[in-house]
């Protein structure tokens, strides 16, 4: 057995960055507050101190700090600009949408710019759209953009630790209401996750639930529910959206002959219609035979209110996977 | 100190270059070879960007306008390049530039499809210069009018918080597309704005090749030796349309008639006669070699393969 360590999900990633940036003196951090509070991001004071001037704060000009990130990763640094939230990314949208994620190709450039934008989404507590909403659908659209939303400790460390070894542009999205939770056992041996790679979080053999992100943990404890009454859930973690590993879930749906697709993003344009699509292109057969159509569970087409006694109401819960899942053919 | 007479010939020799090139450019677009119209033409406003750039080295990063970019050779670009950059061909096989000038290896981090968007990636590469270093600079060009916008505010700030190699220039040809210079700014000297950001300002006549070679020294070497970020602002004028075909009904009658009277060509073959390093002879000799030597790189470029869709292809990061 493989030795491991106890880390929460934000100590995780912050290990994964320690680690980066002892092996490689190129990886750099900036952002707004992040030495400044010292835990904007993780519980990793030590590293302030170890890494001195390596990571920086700037101060609030998200499009710049955006843009210094895309022009220093050209100029042979690999920078980590942290941009706060999901909903943040909009600030910086030309940049990150138009510029990161395309003017490599509008060059027919394939050389190397490697730069991770680090954000959150579903922080949750009334904050409202800004701070809580999955933006993940609009950079999903952009050429060049790769995306990676971990849904465990362990998957945040390995997955960014790849994003920063990666030679292309990666928006890496934690999830909020993770950040502090349970701890976990890593191991204390490196590892590294490769992007593209779905995780089964849970085998079953009657429907498979594809997630990613916060929804992986409520799929699970559906999972967990439905199964007390019969009903066996298999439970794909994407862990990255772009790429995509549709043969894993190709592969799980040809097992179970069913197919939920559920986040926390909005419904309209949400990825789970790209996801859907991406099914039936790869494995029309497939879809032809299923048990029952596709279905998809989102958050409502609204903007996440202002309000922490309405959140709840508006973003898919354990007990929304559960209903759904039940009107896909298991009278 | 006196600048030195083999630096003063060769912005004499560049200054000439850049005029024959922009006449050249405009016959290449105007027979349709170049597969593009609209050409930009810099014509008249050559002598600010040729003085810019006899203060760098080819590994400095460097952002020009648009407009400007055919001065690029003045950097260390071949001419074969940067026609061909202007007419789409891909030059990097042989060490150029991609297509419109993409050349990260070389300091040129490219334009972005909405101008003025640049600051904050050129910043970027001030950021790395920092974190490596090196005795880089940064220089980024803008226009009157791209320099309004937000991403130049923000990069600005963020160049004087962390003190940053680079040094801001707007190229004032007085005119954004067709909106007057005096219709978008509220001050006179547009230097001015770097008082608020904390940093020093100054606005040269973009002219005066000799004036505008020393102020961008003072503020590059300042930069070099991490004295960080400063304004320069070089006062020009648009002699020529936004771009070929434009009936420029929003100039006044005269303006440009009165801007050719300060044209940097002539003033500047005066100064170095004064000098007593340019002959009448030299001028002659100098505009029959440059001539030849654009023939010559045009007829190259012209043979520079086109961008190539394979190319293209390899940047995907997904299914495509």
């Amino acid at each position: 057995m493989a030795e491991t360590q106890m880390l929460n999900y934000v100590s995780a990633i912050g290990a994964a960055i320690n680690e980066e940036m002892r092996r490689d003196e190129r990886v750099a951090m900036w952002g707004e507050d992040l030495v400044s509070m010292q835990g904007a991001y993780g519980e990793n004071p030590g590293m302030f101190k170890e890494f001195g001037d390596r990571i920086k704060d700037t101060p609030i000009v998200e499009q710049a700090i955006l843009g210094t990130g895309m022009g220093a990763a050209l100029a042979g640094i690999r920078p980590i600009v942290w941009l706060m939230t999901a909903g943040f990314l909009t600030i910086a949208f030309e940049g990150l949408f138009m510029e990161v994620g395309g003017l490599r190709q509008e060059y027919g450039y394939a050389g190397p710019m490697p730069l991770v934008v680090y954000c959150r989404s579903g922080i949750g507590g009334g904050f409202g759209a800004h701070h809580c909403a999955s933006t993940e659908s609009l950079f999903m659209h952009s050429p060049g953009l790769k995306i990676v939303m971990p849904s465990t400790a362990y998957d945040a460390k390995g997955l960014m630790k790849t994003a920063i070894r990666d030679d292309e542009p990666v928006i890496y999205v934690g999830y909020g209401a993770l950040y502090f939770g349970a701890k976990e056992p890593i191991p204390t041996e490196e590892y590294l996750i490769p992007f593209g790679k779905a995780d089964i979080k849970r085998e079953g053999k009657d429907i498979t639930i594809v997630c990613y992100s916060g929804m992986v943990r409520k799929a699970l404890a559906a999972a967990e529910e439905l199964n007390k009454e019969g009903i066996s859930v298999e439970v794909v973690d994407l862990r990255t959206l772009v790429p995509m590993d549709v043969a894993a879930i190709v592969k799980s749906v040809e097992k179970t002959g069913r197919l939920l697709i559920a986040h926390e993003a909005m419904k309209r344009a949400g990825a789970a219609g790209e996801i859907a699509f991406r099914v039936t292109e790869a494995a029309p057969d497939l879809v032809k035979s299923l048990k029952t159509p596709i279905k998809r569970l989102a958050a409502q087409n609204l903007a996440i209110p202002r309000s922490i006694s309405l959140d709840a109401q508006l973003l898919p819960q354990v007990e929304d996977v559960i209903a759904i899942v039940k009107t896909m053919g298991f009278d | 100190m006196a600048i030195p007479k083999e630096k003063l010939l060769e912005m004499y020799r560049n200054l000439i270059t850049a005029r024959l090139l922009g006449d050249k450019l405009a016959e290449i677009f105007t027979t349709g070879v170049a597969g593009r119209t609209g050409l930009h033409r810099g014509t008249g406003e050559e002598a600010f960007p040729i003085a810019i750039q006899a203060n760098l080295r080819k590994d400095d990063y460097l952002k020009l306008t648009f407009r400007m970019d055919f001065t690029l050779f003045a950097k260390g670009l071949l001419l074969r390049d940067v026609i061909g950059a202007e007419i789409f061909r891909d030059s990097s096989q042989f060490g150029g530039p991609r297509y419109r000038f993409f050349d990260p290896d070389n300091g040129l981090l490219a334009h972005t499809g909405a101008g003025g968007e640049e600051p904050p990636i050129y910043l970027g590469a001030a950021v790395a210069i920092m974190y490596k270093k090196t005795d880089q600079v940064c220089v980024c060009v803008m226009g009157d009018g791209f320099a309004n916008r937000g991403p130049m505010h923000e990069a600005m700030v963020m160049s004087a918080a962390w003190n940053l190699p680079i040094v801001w220039v707007i190229h004032n040809n007085q005119y954004a597309m067709g909106t007057s210079v005096k219709k978008s700014y509220k001050i006179d000297d547009l230097a001015d704005r770097a008082k608020a950001y904390g940093f020093p300002g100054e606005t040269v006549d973009g002219n005066d090749v000799i004036a505008s070679y020393e102020v961008m020294k003072k503020y590059i070497d300042r930069a070099r030796n991490g004295g960080g970020p400063s304004l320069v602002v070089g006062e020009t004028y648009r002699l020529m349309a936004h771009f070929m075909g434009d009936p420029q009904i929003y100039r006044p009658k005269g303006e440009a008639e009165e801007w050719w009277k300060k044209d940097s060509i002539p003033r500047y073959q005066k100064t170095l006669m004064d000098m007593g390093i340019l002959t009448v002879e030299d001028i002659d000799k100098f505009q029959r070699e440059i001539e030849a030597e654009i023939e010559e790189a045009a007829t190259a470029a012209l043979a520079l393969p086109q961008a190539s869709y394979e190319n293209h292809l390899k940047t995907a990061i997904d299914e495509i």
